[in-house]
C-alpha cells in the first residue's frame, strides 16, 4: 500500500480496488495455515490438470499380469485390481472429483444466492414461500435422501447423462446443499436493503435487478466466497461418500470416491489401493478448509475487530 | 406468545406434509423396486409376480398409494415392513436402543473433549496449543468418515494384536458372541466407533466454542470484569463461558436428531445393529414402508428440534415473537 | 445446561439397560424351554465315539456362521432373500432335497415320489413318527396345508406346479397322492419345504407366530434372535435321528461385509462364512495358514452376456426382424464378439483359474450338456467384421452406414467381480474395434419387471451381464429364456425371460416337446439340441461358470453345499466340531 499514494487522484477506482485487494491479501497472508492450504490446493490443481505430463501411464490401460503391485519406482502408488497404474488413476480421478465438487458448489451457490437475494430484497409473501422451501430442504435428512436420489438419477435415461458423467451426482449434491448460503445471503440482503446507498439508487430510478446485482451483490460477496470455499470441501466429501456407497460416477472413469468403494475388499491384501485415494481426499479437503478459514478471517471485517 | 406458538407449529406440520410428499414420490419412483427380488427367479411365473405385486399394493398409482399411506400414518400406523412383515415402528424400536447407546456415548465424549479444548484454545489463542488443536480439529472436519473407519479397523482390529494373539480391539458388532454380558466387553466394542465419531464431531464443536469464546472475551463486560481485578479464572468461567456456551447448546440441540439416524456410515462400517444400518439395508431391498418411516421420523425430529430452539429463543427474546 | 446433562445421562443409562436386555425379548415361547438338557442326555453318544479317531464326529459344540445379509423372516411362504432360504433349512425340511452332487434325495419322504404311466399322478410316501418342534405329528395334512399356503393370495413363493395339481388326497396319514391336470415334468422339485398345519389361518399368514418363532422338523430350533446382530439355533430335542444333530447350537452372525467376515474367519471368531465369490480366492489362500479352508460347488449358473437382437429404443418388438438392433442383429457381429473375448484369460486372472470358462446353458446336473470352450481369435473376429462391412474409423472404433460400433453394457452396481469383468471385456472388444460403454445400475433396477420399466423386459439395453442358470430341472429356465413366446412385450404383459428377443422355430419345437414328456433320457437329448443351437445363434455369450463358495475353519466338519438351492444347511444334522 505504501507504493501507491492515497492522495494521488489518478485512476482512483483502480487504486481503490488494488488497495482493497492488498488490504485483504495482507490480512490473509498472516494466516500461515491458510497460505499453506492455498498453495497445496494450487499444487494439486496443477498436478491434476497436467496429469498426462506427470504420469507415464494411461489411467485406463489394464495390465492383467501386473495386478496388485505394491508401490514401486515404476508405479508410485502401486497398481489396482486390473493392473492399472494407481498414481495416474488418482490424478485423473482428482479431475472428476474436483469437477464434481466445483459443479455442485456452483449449483449450490447460484441457487442459494439467488433465493437469498430475492427473498431478502422483496420480503413479504415471496420471502415467506422461499423461506418455507428452504426450511423444507433443510429438514430433509440429506444423506439418507442422497442414497435414494442417487439410485433414482442413475436410472434416468437423458441423452446428456452419458456413462461416466458426473453431472447427475453434481446436481444431486448441489440441490441439497444450497440452503445455508440462501439464509446467509438473505440475512445480509435484509440488512443492506435499508442502507442509504440502496435507497439512493432506488430514488434515482434504478431497477430492482440493477440494485440487486450491482449494489447489493458486491457487498455480500465476501460471505458468498467463504461459503463457496467451504461448500467445495463439503461437496468433495459428499461425492466420495456417495461413490463409496456405489451411487456415484460410473466405472471405469476413476474418482477418488469410487476408487475407494472398489478397493475396500483389498484393504488387507493390497492396502495401497485404498489408502491413496482416501489420502488425496483428506489432503485436498483440509487444504480447502484452511483456505476458506483464511478467507473468512481476511474478508470478514468483524473478525479483525475482535483480535 | 400463543399466536406465535400456534403459527410455528402449523408451519412445521405443513413442512412435514410437503416433505412426506416429496420423499414418498421420490422413493416410489425409483425403478425396479421390491419386485426385482422375484423377477430374477426362473420358477416365478407371471401369475406369481402379479399376485405378489397385488399383495403389496404396488398396482395402484403413486398418488393413491401416497394417500393410503398418509391416512394410515396419521392414525399412527406406519405400515409393515415388506421383508419382515412386522410393524416398521417395531423394527425401529428394536434398533433404537443400540443407536442411542452408541450416539449417546458419542455425544458425551464429544462434549467432554470439545468443551475443555475449545476453552483452552480460546484462552490461549495463537499459542502452540491453540495451533495444534486447530490443526487437529481441521483434520477431523476434513476426514472422509468411512475411509477413516476403515483405517481404524485395519490398524486396531487387524494389524495390531493383543496379548492373546487376537486383534487388539473388535472391529464389528456390539459384543462378543457366546460370552456372558459384561460391561468391559461392551466398552471394548464401543471404542472404535465412538472414537471415530468423537474425532469427527468434536472438531466442529470445539472450533465453534473457541470462536464464540473469543467473541465473548472481547466484549465490554468481560473487560470490565477483568478491569475490576477479578481473577482470570473467575472471569473465564463465571462470565465468559456462561455466555459463550449458549450458542453451543443450540448447536447441540439442532444436532440431536442425528442421534436417531445414527451415523449411517459408522453403523454400516462397524456392523452396529442400529437405525443407520437398518435404513441402509432397507434402502437396498427397497422396503418402502421401512425406508419411509425412518425418513419421516428423522425429518420430524429435525423440524421438532428447530421448533424447540425457536421457542427457547422466543422465550428469551421477546423481539422475535413480534417480528 | 444442567437439564441437558440430565437428559443425556438418562438417555445413556436407558439405552444401556435397554440394549442389554434387548436379546431375550425377541425369543420367547420355544416349545422346549431347556435346550441344553437333551445335550446332556446325548453325552453317551460322545463317549462312544473313539477319542483317538479325529475323523469321527463328536457331540457338542457351537458353530458360528457369518453372513453379510440378515434374514427378515422364518416363514418359507414369505421369504424373499437367499439368506432366508439358506437359514430356514436349519429347522425346516421338505419331502425331498438336493444333495451336494445335485441329486434329489428323500428327506421327510421314505423314497423319491413315484409317477403313474401317464405322468399325471404323483405319489409320496411319508416317514412315520416325525414330530414338529411344537410336539405335533407330521403327516399328509401338513403337506396339503403347505400346498394351500403356496397357492394363497398372500404367499410369496412360486405357485408353479402346485397350480397344476387338480386334487391332493391323503388315503392314509403318510401317503400323499397328487393328480395333475397336465403333465408337470419337474414334479420332483415340489414340496422342497413344508409348513405345519398348526401355523394358523392362511389369511393371517403375515402375523403367524412361527414367522419369528419357527416350527420345523429339522435338527435345530431358533432360540434367540437379536435383530441386526445374530440368531441362535439350538438342538431340536424332538429331532427324529438318535444322537443328532451333533452340535449343541448354530449361531448365524450378521456381519457388515465379506471383508470383515474374512478377518473374523482368520481369527476364529466365526467358523464359516456364507456366500463368498470367486474374487475371494486370494484371501482364502492367504488364510489357509490360519486354519481356513473352503468348500465350493458348481451351481450350474453362468455369468453371461445377453445380446439384444431387437432395437434398444424401447420399441420392444415381438419379432426383432421387424425392428432389428442396428449392430447386434447381425449374426457375424455376435460371432465376432464371442471370438474376440478371451474367456480363458478372464478365468485365469480374475478368477484365479478356479472356475471353468462357460459355454453351455446347462453345464452340469442330470440334464447337463457341457460344451467345449469357444475359440478365441482376434484375427478371425476382425476378419468377420471386415467382411460384414464394418470399417475401422479414426478413433479405432468400427462404423457401418453411419452407425458407430458402440454398445452399452450394464450389470449390477457394487459387484466388484462383475465390474472387473466388464472392464476387461471392454479392453478385449476394443481390440476388435467394438466400443463398450459401461452403465451399471443397482440390482433391483437391472432386474426390474415389465411394470417397473425393466430394461431387460423392454429391451432398452444393448448388453446386460448377469448370472442365471437352470435349477435341478432346466425345463423352466430354457423355456423362459429361449422360447419365442417368452419375449416380453406389451401383449403378454412382459411375461418371459427371452430378453435377447431370440426366435428359432426348431428351438421352440424342441422345448415344447420336452415339456410334455417325463422320460429323462429323451428330455436330455432335446435340451442338448437347444444348448447347441444357442451356441450357434449366440443370443447369449456365456463367460464363466459360477461357483457357490463357503469359507470355513478346519475344525468345523461336515459342511457341504448343495449346488442348486442356495442352501448350505441341508445336512446340518451331520455337522460337528473337532479340535
Amino acid at each position: 500500500m505504501a507504493a501507491t499514494s492515497p492522495f494521488s487522484s489518478e485512476r482512483p477506482k483502480t487504486l481503490r480496488e488494488q488497495s482493497l485487494f492488498m488490504f485483504y491479501w495482507l490480512r490473509f497472508r498472516k494466516h500461515t495455515m491458510a497460505l499453506i492450504g492455498g498453495v497445496v490446493t494450487i499444487l494439486i490443481l496443477i498436478l491434476i490438470v497436467f496429469a498426462p505430463l506427470v504420469s507415464d501411464y494411461d489411467p485406463m490401460t489394464q495390465d492383467l499380469l501386473n495386478r496388485f503391485q505394491p508401490p514401486s519406482s515404476q508405479h508410485w502408488m502401486g497398481t489396482d485390481d486390473l493392473g492399472r497404474d494407481m498414481f495416474s488413476r488418482v490424478m485423473y480421478g482428482g479431475r472428476i472429483s474436483l469437477s464434481v465438487g466445483m459443479l455442485a458448489m456452483g449449483i449450490a451457490i447460484l441457487l442459494g444466492s439467488t433465493i437469498g437475494l430475492v427473498s431478502g430484497y422483496y420480503g413479504g409473501w415471496i420471502d415467506g414461500i422461499l423461506m418455507r422451501m428452504t426450511e423444507i430442504f433443510m429438514s430433509i435428512p440429506s444423506l439418507f435422501v442422497l442414497i435414494a436420489l442417487g439410485m433414482f438419477l442413475r436410472t434416468l435415461d437423458l441423452p446428456s447423462l452419458k456413462a461416466g458423467s458426473f453431472l447427475p451426482i453434481s446436481l444431486v449434491i448441489g440441490a441439497l446443499s444450497w440452503m445455508g448460503t440462501a439464509r446467509l445471503v438473505r440475512a445480509s440482503t435484509l440488512e443492506l436493503r435499508e442502507r442509504e446507498f440502496v435507497h439512493a439508487c432506488r430514488a434515482l430510478g434504478g431497477s430492482d435487478a440493477r440494485i440487486l446485482f450491482l449494489r447489493i451483490l458486491p457487498n455480500i460477496a465476501s460471505p458468498i466466497i467463504v461459503s463457496a470455499t467451504l461448500g467445495l470441501a463439503g461437496a468433495i466429501i459428499s461425492e466420495s461418500g456417495l461413490s463409496y456407497l456405489g451411487f456415484g460416477v460410473q466405472l471405469p472413469t476413476p474418482t477418488w470416491g469410487n476408487m475407494l468403494s472398489n478397493t475396500q475388499s483389498q484393504m488387507t491384501t493390497a492396502p495401497w489401493t485404498a489408502i491413496f485415494p482416501g489420502l488425496m481426499i483428506f489432503i485436498v479437503v483440509i487444504a480447502i478448509n484452511y483456505l476458506g478459514d483464511g478467507l473468512r478471517d481476511a474478508l470478514d471485517p468483524r473478525h479483525s475487530v475482535k483480535k | 406468545m400463543a399466536i406465535y406458538f400456534t403459527r410455528r407449529v402449523l408451519q412445521s406440520l405443513f413442512t412435514l406434509i410437503v416433505i412426506s410428499m416429496i420423499l414418498y414420490g421420490l422413493i416410489s419412483s425409483v425403478p425396479g423396486g421390491f419386485m426385482s427380488a422375484y423377477t430374477e427367479r426362473s420358477d416365478f411365473t407371471q401369475e406369481d409376480l402379479a399376485r405378489i405385486r397385488a399383495k403389496f399394493g404396488l398396482d395402484d398409482p403413486i398418488p393413491v398409494r401416497y394417500f393410503k399411506w398418509l391416512t394410515a400414518m396419521l392414525q399412527g400406523d406406519m405400515g409393515n415392513s415388506f421383508t419382515t412383515k412386522r410393524p416398521v415402528l417395531q423394527e425401529i424400536a428394536d434398533r433404537l436402543p443400540n443407536t442411542l447407546l452408541l450416539m449417546g456415548i458419542m455425544l458425551v465424549t464429544t462434549l467432554l473433549v470439545a468443551i475443555p479444548l475449545g476453552i483452552i484454545s480460546a484462552v490461549k489463542q495463537y499459542t502452540w496449543f491453540d495451533h495444534i488443536m486447530t490443526t487437529v480439529a481441521f483434520a477431523g472436519q476434513s476426514l472422509p468418515v468411512f475411509w477413516f473407519g476403515l483405517l481404524l479397523i485395519i490398524v486396531f482390529a487387524v494389524t495390531l494384536k493383543g496379548g492373546n494373539g487376537k486383534p487388539l480391539l473388535p472391529g464389528s458388532g456390539m459384543y462378543t458372541l457366546g460370552e456372558p454380558f459384561s460391561i468391559a466387553d461392551r466398552i471394548k466394542h464401543l471404542i472404535l466407533p465412538v472414537s471415530m465419531l468423537t474425532f469427527v464431531s468434536a472438531a466442529g464443536y470445539m472450533r465453534y466454542l473457541r470462536s464464540s469464546m473469543l467473541d465473548v472475551i472481547h466484549e465490554d463486560y468481560v473487560r470490565t470484569a477483568r478491569a475490576k481485578g477479578l481473577k482470570e479464572r473467575l472471569v473465564i468461567y463465571r462470565h465468559a463461558l456462561r455466555n459463550a456456551i449458549i450458542p453451543l447448546v443450540t448447536l447441540v440441540a439442532l444436532d440431536l436428531p442425528s442421534l436417531f439416524g445414527g451415523a449411517l456410515f459408522t453403523e454400516t462400517i462397524f456392523a452396529w445393529p442400529g437405525i443407520g444400518r437398518l435404513y441402509f439395508t432397507a434402502a437396498l431391498k427397497t422396503d418402502y414402508p421401512l425406508v419411509m418411516a425412518v425418513l419421516m421420523i428423522e425429518s420430524a425430529l429435525i423440524i421438532g428440534s428447530n421448533l424447540l430452539v425457536d421457542f427457547i429463543y422466543a422465550a428469551l427474546d421477546p423481539r422475535i415473537r413480534l417480528s | 445446561m444442567k437439564f441437558l446433562k440430565t437428559v443425556l445421562v438418562l438417555l445413556f443409562v436407558a439405552s444401556f439397560v435397554l440394549s442389554a436386555c434387548g436379546g431375550p425379548a425377541a425369543t420367547e415361547a420355544v416349545a422346549e424351554p431347556a435346550a441344553n438338557e437333551p445335550a446332556a442326555t446325548d453325552a453317551p453318544a460322545a463317549t462312544e465315539a473313539p477319542v483317538v479317531d479325529p475323523n469321527a464326529p463328536v457331540s457338542g459344540g457351537t458353530v458360528i456362521i457369518g453372513t453379510p445379509q440378515e434374514p427378515g423372516m422364518m416363514n418359507t411362504l414369505l421369504t424373499s432373500s437367499s439368506i432366508e432360504d439358506a437359514v430356514v433349512s436349519l429347522f425346516g425340511e421338505g419331502l425331498v432335497s438336493v444333495n451336494e452332487k445335485g441329486e434329489y434325495v428323500p428327506v421327510l419322504a421314505k423314497e423319491l415320489p413315484t409317477v403313474s404311466e401317464d405322468g399325471l399322478v404323483v405319489t409320496w410316501k411319508l416317514l412315520e413318527g416325525v414330530k414338529w418342534s411344537d410336539g405335533s405329528d407330521f403327516n399328509c395334512d401338513d403337506v396339503r396345508f403347505t400346498m394351500e399356503g403356496a397357492l394363497s393370495d398372500l404367499s410369496q413363493v412360486s405357485a408353479s406346479g402346485y397350480r397344476d395339481i387338480e386334487t391332493l388326497e391323503c388315503p392314509d396319514p403318510y401317503t400323499v397322492v397328487a393328480t395333475f391336470g397336465e403333465v408337470y415334468a419337474p414334479y420332483l422339485r415340489l414340496f422342497s419345504y413344508t409348513v405345519p398345519d398348526t401355523a394358523g389361518a392362511l389369511e393371517d399368514m403375515e402375523t403367524w407366530d412361527l414367522n419369528r418363532n419357527p416350527v420345523g422338523t429339522g435338527p435345530f430350533i431358533l432360540t434367540e434372535w437379536e435383530p441386526g446382530d445374530h440368531l441362535t439355533f439350538s438342538r431340536n430335542p424332538l429331532y427324529r435321528e438318535e444322537g443328532k444333530p451333533y452340535l449343541d447350537s448354530v449361531i448365524i452372525k450378521i456381519l457388515p461385509s465379506r471383508e470383515v467376515g474374512m478377518q473374523l474367519l482368520g481369527t476364529g471368531e466365526i467358523h464359516a462364512l456364507w456366500d463368498l465369490t470367486e474374487a475371494n480366492f486370494p484371501e482364502l489362500e492367504q488364510l489357509s495358514s490360519q486354519g481356513v479352508s473352503f468348500v465350493s460347488t458348481v451351481t450350474g449358473e453362468n455369468e453371461l452376456l445377453s445380446l439384444n437382437l431387437g432395437a434398444s429404443d424401447g420399441t420392444a418388438p415381438a419379432d426383432p426382424a421387424t425392428a432389428p438392433h442396428p449392430i447386434l442383429f447381425d449374426l457375424s457381429v455376435r460371432q465376432a464378439m464371442q471370438l474376440a473375448i478371451n474367456k480363458q484369460q478372464i478365468v485365469d486372472t480374475l478368477l484365479y483359474g478356479n472356475v471353468k470358462a462357460g459355454n453351455s446353458a446347462v453345464p452340469v446336473g442330470t440334464f447337463g450338456c457341457p460344451q467345449p470352450v469357444s475359440e478365441f481369435s482376434l484375427e478371425k473376429a476382425n476378419a468377420l467384421l471386415d467382411e460384414a462391412g464394418w470399417v475401422v474409423g479414426a478413433d479405432g472404433i468400427r462404423e457401418k452406414d453411419g452407425v458407430r460400433m458402440s454398445l452399452k453394457i450394464a450389470t449390477t452396481t457394487g459387484n466388484q467381480l462383475r465390474e472387473q469383468t466388464e472392464q476387461v471385456l471392454a479392453e478385449m472388444l476394443k481390440a476388435a474395434g467394438i466400443e463398450l460403454v459401461i452403465e451399471n445400475v443397482p440390482s433391483d433396477v437391472l432386474f426390474a419387471s415389465w411394470e417397473s420399466d425393466g430394461m431387460r423386459d423392454h429391451g432398452t439395453y444393448d448388453l446386460v451381464m448377469y448370472t442365471t442358470g437352470p435349477s435341478t430341472d432346466p425345463d423352466s429356465h430354457l423355456y423362459s429364456s429361449f422360447h419365442s413366446s417368452q419375449i416380453p412385450t406389451a401383449d403378454n404383459e412382459g411375461s418371459g425371460a427371452n430378453f435377447a428377443r431370440y426366435i428359432n422355430a426348431d428351438v421352440d419345437a424342441w422345448l415344447d416337446e420336452a415339456a410334455t414328456i417325463t422320460d429323462t433320457a429323451k428330455r436330455k437329448e432335446l435340451y442338448c439340441q437347444v444348448v447347441e443351437q444357442i451356441n450357434t445363434d449366440l443370443p447369449r455369450i456365456y463367460l464363466y461358470e459360477r461357483l457357490s463358495i463357503m469359507g470355513h475353519r478346519n475344525e468345523f466338519h461336515g459342511l457341504k453345499i448343495s449346488p442348486t438351492f442356495v442352501d448350505f444347511a441341508w445336512d446340518s444334522a451331520n455337522w460337528w466340531m473337532g479340535q
